[in-house]
This record gives C-alpha cells, sequence and structure tokens, in this order.
C-alpha cells in the first residue's frame, strides 16, 4: 500500500529529525524528565520492518526525548513530512477536501443531514472543494519548503499547530469508509496494524501500544461515526504529531 | 489603577519584533500562546481585527486562538467590558421619565406639559401604561432621584415587561436568573436629561450616535487605544432589518469610522449568526470531544507526553465553551421569540409592513452579552447594541410602523416596546455588574423626539455601571430648577432643540477638567464613559482632544 519511494522520503525524513531530538543535542533533557513510555523507547532499539526491500538497520537507532509542558521542544511534522506520513497511514487521496465537508454559508440554514454519521465542518469562507488540506493549513504548520511556520519557534508544538491538524484529520477521516482497507481499525489487532503503520517510530510491543491498540478498537467499532472517531483522533494527536 | 500586563496593543506590536526577530512570543510570562494567534492575525491582512465576527471566524478555523484567549487572560485581573446601546430612532423623554414639580413624591405638571400616554392610540395600552405608573413618578425613592416614571422604574428594577416581580409570563422567555432585583449598593445609574446631538442638522442617521462627527464610534473608540481589551473584537448587534435611516447612509447598526461620511468597520449581525460561530468552535469535528477523563486523542497523546499540556487545556476550554454555548444558544432563541400581539400591551413590531408581536430581539442581545462575560478567558468585552424604534412620525408611541416612509424592511418596535425591552435588557446588564463584572453600559439616542411625535433633536442618555468606592454612584444630570416647576418650554416640549440646556449640576466638563458652562450632548456622555475607563486603566486616550472634541461628563463617583 505504501509506496517505496515514499517510504524511503518518510525514512530520510525520520532519520534527520530523530537526530536532531538526541538527548545529546538538547539542553534541558534530565533523567527526570523521560516518563517510563519513552524510557523504554529511549533504549536502543530497530525501527520497525519496511516493506521495501531496504535494510532498515543502518543508522536507526535512536532515542527519544521527553519534552516540556509548554510544546517549544516537541519537534513536529513539517508539511512533507505530514503528507507522507498520512499516505503511509491512510494511504493517497485522502486529503482532499469535498463539497459535503462544507458548512453552509449562512451558518443557520437547515442542510440535509450527510449519510453514515458524516458532518460538515470546514468554514466556507475558508475552503474550498478540491484543495489538499495539507496544503491549504501549511500556513499553520510547519513548511520549511515555502518558508512558512507554525510561528516564531520553527517546529515546535502550538495551539494553533494541532487545531490545524484536527482539521487533516477530520478531512482524512470524512474521506474514510468502512470500506477501505487502510481505515480499518475495529478490532484490536486492525487497530494496532494501524498504530504501526502511522505512527512508525513508536516501539509497538510497549504495554501503552497495546493499550492504545484496545482503546482504538473499541471507538472504531462503533460503526462508521467510530471509525472516524478513532482514525480523526488518532491523527489529531500529540503522537501523530511529533516528528520521528 | 494600572493596566493590566496584558496589552493587546503591545502583543500585536511584539508579535511584529518576535515576526522579525524570531522571538518565541509563547514564551512570554502571562501571554502563553495568544501571541502566536496575534501575530497570525497581524499577517492576515483579510481579518479586520476589531470585528468580533470576523475575528471568530479566524479563530473558529485556528481555534486555539479561543484557547490562547482563555489561556492569557487566566492569569490577568479582568479588564472591563463595555456595552453601548443605541436606540434609533429618537427617544421620546416622557416615556422614561416624569418631569414636572416634585412634592412629596408627588409630580405635579400643568395641562400643557405632555405625560407618558399623550400620543397612545389604543385605549387598553393607555390604561395599561397609566395603571402600571408611565404618568407617575416613582414611588422607589432611587428612581425618584433619577425622575425615572414608575412604569420604566419598576421594569429596570425588576426586568420584567410589566414591572412586578417574576412570573411565568412577565419575563417574555428571558429566565429568572437571568434578571435580578437591581442592586441598590452594586450597581449606579445616571441620567442625563436635555442631551443634544453631536450633529443638530443630522436627523437619526447612524452617525448621529458617534463619539464625535470626527470620532469614531465609543466602541471603537475605546478598543483601538485598548480602554476595552477585548481579544476578539467588537460584537456589534442588529434588530431587525433596518432602521428608518433618513439622512444616514447605512440602514442597520455599525461601528463607524472617525470619517465623518459614514463608514462602517464592524458591520452588524444577529445574536443567532454570532452563536453560530461560536457553536463551530465546539462542535464540528471528528475528533473526539469527550472530557479529559475519556478523551482518546488525551490517551493518544500519552503515548509520547506524559503531560499534554496543551491537550488538556484545549480540552478543558472547549467543554467550558460547550456550557457557555447552551446559554449562548438560550439567547439566539429568545431572538425569534415573537410574542403574541396585544395592542393593549403595545407590544408590536413592524414586519413587512404589518404589526405584528414583537420579538425579544434586544433581550437576547443582553442576554448575549451576560452569557459572554462567562466564557473562559472573556473573548468579547466591547459590544454594539440597538434598539430599533420605530420612527414614529407624528404616531402614536403604542404603534409600530414601518418607519414612516413605507419602508417593509423596517422592523421595529413600537416606542413603547422598545423602552420596555430596553428596561428589561438593562436589568439583565445590571446582574452581571452586580455579579461582579467590571462592566459600564451607555444608552443613548441619535436625538430626541417632539411633543408632537416629529423627529427632534433633544434626548436622553443613561449610564450604568459598578458602584462603590472609586467606582460610579446614582446620579442625575439634568437642569434641576427647570424639571422641577409645573411647566416651562422645556417640559412642554422636551424633545426640541431648544430644550437642550446646560445642566445646573456639576458634570460637564472641558478637556482640562474644568467646569464647562455649555449643553451636553451625547457625545460628551460617551466621552464620560472614556474619562472614567481612563481613570480605572491608568491609560490615556483623550490626550489629543481639545475644544469641543475634548468635553466630558464627569461621571459621578462614589
Amino acid at each position: 500500500m505504501i509506496g517505496g519511494a515514499v517510504r524511503r522520503a518518510l525514512k530520510a525524513s525520520f532519520i534527520i529529525l530523530v537526530l536532531a531530538l538526541s538527548c545529546e543535542g538538547a539542553t534541558g533533557c534530565s533523567s527526570d524528565q523521560i516518563s517510563p513510555l519513552t524510557s523504554a523507547l529511549g533504549q536502543k532499539k530497530k525501527v520497525s520492518k519496511t516493506d521495501d526491500g531496504g535494510d532498515p538497520s543502518q543508522d536507526e537507532t535512536h532515542y527519544t526525548k521527553e519534552i516540556d509542558n509548554s510544546g517549544a521542544n516537541f519537534q513536529v511534522k513539517d508539511v512533507l513530512l505530514l503528507k507522507s506520513s498520512l499516505d503511509s497511514c491512510v494511504g493517497p487521496g485522502m486529503t482532499t477536501v469535498k463539497a459535503e465537508m462544507l458548512l453552509p454559508t449562512d451558518l443557520n440554514a437547515q442542510v440535509a443531514a450527510l449519510p453514515d454519521g458524516k458532518i460538515r465542518f470546514l468554514l466556507p469562507t475558508q475552503y474550498q472543494d478540491g484543495q489538499n488540506i495539507v496544503d491549504r493549513e501549511s500556513g499553520n504548520l510547519v513548511d520549511e519548503a515555502n518558508g512558512t511556520r507554525t510561528s516564531t519557534t520553527a517546529d515546535s508544538l502550538t495551539d494553533t499547530y494541532l487545531r490545524s491538524l484536527e482539521t487533516i484529520a477530520n478531512v482524512v477521516a470524512h474521506n474514510c469508509s468502512l470500506a477501505n482497507p487502510n481505515c480499518k481499525c475495529a478490532t484490536k489487532d486492525d487497530a494496532r496494524a494501524m498504530l504501526e503503520r502511522c505512527l512508525p517510530g513508536l516501539d509497538p510491543e510497549t504495554k501503552e501500544m497495546d493499550e492504545a491498540a484496545e482503546m482504538l478498537g473499541l471507538v472504531c467499532a462503533d460503526g462508521a461515526p467510530g471509525m472516524r472517531k478513532a482514525i480523526a483522533s488518532m491523527i489529531s494527536s500529540y503522537a501523530f504529531a511529533q516528528a520521528r | 489603577m494600572t493596566s493590566t500586563r496584558f496589552d493587546r496593543r503591545a502583543l500585536l506590536k511584539l508579535a511584529v519584533q518576535a515576526g522579525l526577530s524570531g522571538f518565541a512570543l509563547e514564551q512570554l510570562a502571562g501571554v502563553p500562546l495568544l501571541g502566536t494567534w496575534l501575530g497570525e492575525r497581524l499577517r492576515n491582512p483579510l481579518v479586520n481585527p476589531y470585528d468580533a465576527f470576523a475575528m471568530m471566524d479566524d479563530a473558529l478555523r485556528l481555534g486555539p486562538s479561543m484557547l490562547g484567549v482563555h489561556q492569557a487572560m487566566a492569569d490577568e485581573a479582568e479588564g472591563w467590558t463595555l456595552v453601548q446601546i443605541k436606540v434609533l430612532n429618537h427617544v421620546y423623554t416622557p416615556l422614561v421619565f416624569r418631569l414636572g414639580q416634585l412634592t412629596g413624591g408627588t409630580v405635579t405638571t400643568a395641562a400643557d406639559v405632555p405625560v407618558a400616554t399623550q400620543n397612545v392610540s389604543n385605549a387598553g395600552a393607555r390604561s395599561m401604561l397609566q395603571s402600571l405608573g408611565a404618568n407617575d413618578v416613582s414611588d422607589k425613592p432611587r428612581y425618584q432621584n433619577l425622575r425615572f416614571n414608575k412604569w420604566f422604574a419598576n421594569i429596570l428594577h425588576n426586568g420584567t415587561a410589566d414591572g412586578g416581580t417574576p412570573t411565568a409570563t412577565n419575563l417574555l422567555g428571558v429566565g429568572t436568573g437571568d434578571v435580578a432585583e437591581l442592586s441598590a449598593d452594586k450597581v449606579a445609574v445616571q441620567a442625563f436629561l436635555h442631551v443634544a446631538q453631536i450633529d443638530s442638522t443630522v436627523n437619526h442617521a447612524l452617525r448621529g450616535c458617534k463619539l464625535r462627527q470626527t470620532l469614531p464610534d465609543l466602541t471603537l473608540f475605546a478598543q483601538q487605544s485598548s480602554l476595552i481589551q477585548s481579544p476578539l473584537g467588537i460584537t456589534c448587534f442588529m434588530m431587525g432589518g433596518n432602521y428608518d435611516k433618513a439622512e444616514g447612509a447605512i440602514a442597520a447598526n455599525a461601528v463607524l469610522s472617525e470619517n465623518p461620511v459614514e463608514s462602517a468597520v464592524v458591520r452588524s449581525r444577529s445574536v443567532r449568526d454570532y452563536v453560530a460561530q461560536i457553536g463551530q468552535y465546539v462542535g464540528k469535528s471528528y475528533a473526539d470531544r469527550a472530557s479529559i477523563e475519556q478523551n482518546v486523542i488525551y490517551r493518544m497523546d500519552h503515548l509520547v507526553q506524559k503531560d499534554p499540556v496543551l491537550r488538556r487545556d484545549l480540552i478543558n476550554s472547549i467543554a467550558q465553551f460547550k456550557q457557555g454555548l447552551t446559554t449562548l444558544n438560550s439567547a439566539a432563541d429568545i431572538e425569534s421569540n415573537r410574542q403574541t400581539l396585544d395592542l393593549g400591551q403595545a407590544n408590536s413590531q413592524n414586519l413587512a409592513g404589518k404589526q405584528v408581536g414583537a420579538s425579544t430581539e434586544f433581550l437576547a442581545q443582553c442576554k448575549y452579552v451576560a452569557a459572554s462575560l462567562d466564557l473562559p478567558g472573556t473573548p468579547v468585552r466591547n459590544f454594539s447594541l440597538f434598539v430599533n424604534a420605530t420612527d414614529l412620525d407624528q404616531g402614536p408611541i403604542d404603534v409600530a410602523t414601518d418607519g414612516g416612509g413605507g419602508n417593509k424592511l423596517v422592523q421595529a418596535f413600537s416606542y413603547v416596546e422598545a423602552m420596555r425591552q430596553l428596561g428589561m435588557g438593562l436589568n439583565m446588564l445590571a446582574k452581571k455588574i452586580a455579579e461582579g463584572k467590571k462592566m459600564i453600559v451607555v444608552v443613548h439616542s441619535e436625538g430626541g423626539r417632539a411633543a408632537s411625535m416629529a423627529d427632534a433633536n433633544t434626548g436622553f442618555a443613561l449610564v450604568l455601571g459598578p458602584k462603590g468606592p472609586g467606582l460610579l454612584d446614582d446620579q442625575l444630570y439634568a437642569n434641576m430648577g427647570l424639571i422641577n416647576q409645573s411647566t416651562n418650554a422645556v417640559l412642554k416640549d422636551t424633545g426640541l432643540k431648544s430644550s437642550a440646556v446646560a445642566w445646573d449640576v456639576d458634570g460637564l466638563k472641558a478637556a482640562d477638567g474644568t467646569a464647562a458652562n455649555a449643553v451636553a450632548n451625547t457625545g460628551d456622555v460617551q466621552m464620560g464613559i472614556v474619562e472614567f475607563l481612563e481613570q480605572q486603566t491608568g491609560l490615556k486616550a483623550r490626550g489629543s482632544l481639545s475644544a469641543a472634541d475634548g468635553m466630558f461628563v464627569k461621571l459621578k463617583r462614589a
């Protein structure tokens, strides 16, 4: 499902960002800031296997640094990495804005309900049919290629970034259907597979990941609305936002 | 009193500096997060920073601005809230005040002095007004001192349509928790009589409500000068489709610029439109909106961070907004709540050229203001409200016409209904003041109505604000000698241009604070608000104003 080129690009970005995150290169990274989970993640370990036949073992040891409360040291995915991560997670073409996502121009107007529990959630003054939501939101994200950034802090986690990510997550979730294998998450195993695919930097063998898979599976099992809620919530999370 | 650390203008300035230097505004002590958003707004020329509706539209797309505002405000001393209520077309003094010889709690006047019911067409309405005391001075000493008539005073005091204690029917759909007996020790009421227009050549035009001909609306002046620091700008309401703009260019309420020609900086919307905007913030997402304990996103966040503070605050903020939205939604419902037409109650409104039962559109505005003050961070603190009272043009005060010009778009109240909802709405706002909200309210019109019910020039104004040491006290500003007679030219026709007479009580000041022997106009009363806010905030907003522009009414302090 995931192209090798995309995977390699993702891997390259991932390695660069992991290096930037290493404890040795950061200030204020003390042992008491490392949570049990990230302590586990901080162990030298192999990154999950690749499907493109390449050798993933080279350079793929990394450390994860716990971050402080402000989000100032939380390194987020840039636009390029977000796009490739979403492609890896749910497949290509899932970030397109559709007309049915747009609220009516008159917010008080009565409009027909959408099937499958879908909702309209985008303000028509701000979004258009056919837009790529990541491109549309790039001004609120980190877009190194175009010199835009979320804030004056280049790649830290901000409230703006989080809400923009939620908008992206909503578009992806809206575009998901139960028939789409990439959106399948209604069992613990399916949810675990999704987490491994969408959060490749996290060790799938930890207790926390196991609990997350169980929780996500339970939410996702509630029909199409549950599936969308699970996927939108997962993509909206710090875990997805973080560059690894 | 020192100004609060949160200074919108300073933040905008910092945002510019931050944009140039790469300095992280988020790291500023006391202003977490807000700087990010304000900086972004500054770089977005399409967003009008004075327009709460546009700011919300933008904020809602970015969402966190609300959170940012919330967090930025969390550690701050609460700023002031300003409510300007414009009453167009003109106000009729006898419908609110009972002027004349006051003796032993009773006012007597000669037959040539009109009383409130002088121009009422329906016998039932006349009887209702008489029985509720519209022709009598209030029997409550506090309001008697202000010369309110009993009918208006009781409506103001109890927040009910008939002035009685709240019942199932006299609240017009407002909740019992929205009104309260007007506090004697926490809310100051000031009344201003013989108030002239800022431009006597203009007949009921919106620009007649400006601070000065060459200054903007009070709300904009206060926002620009940071006397009012409303993070999301100015909320501007309209009730009814149009008013009878006569010599104005703009047919609905708007916040006007300093341009002498009517130029809107913030245009008005309905309460429902504003509520719909806020509704987008809390409701439209597939992502989990559950409380922190059950929130899926929060649990997912923990995969990489043990204490996701931003998420926690975001979720909590949304929860608080949801709670506030319930009240705001009820404000929107009140807006469309139409009374059954009862000509005996004069509760009429013009709709498409016919009289119908008045909707409670003004009460909705007041309820929205009250509910907004309870939103986390108080993101909106600057309000322009509108009472659309029909342009009588010699018509009776109990009838809602179509503006006199056959304009079916005018959806104005009868004069009686307008003052009824004004009194009730003021009570709702006073309740918030009594609860400790630092809010000041000013009511005025663009002119007055003559005894003949023709368009005229001289009207009145009202101010409500917190009472107490260093704050305000009750006061009537009038020519006490003239209003305490059985008849004279002013009493015979309070609306005439010649009835704008100088007060014989202390109040009107020149820019330098010395007593001014002149006639006060609506701009002078508004400038009194500015002077009061200057004292409260420590800011100076009138520095460049002199001569007539610099005059102000020194609002009486407790």
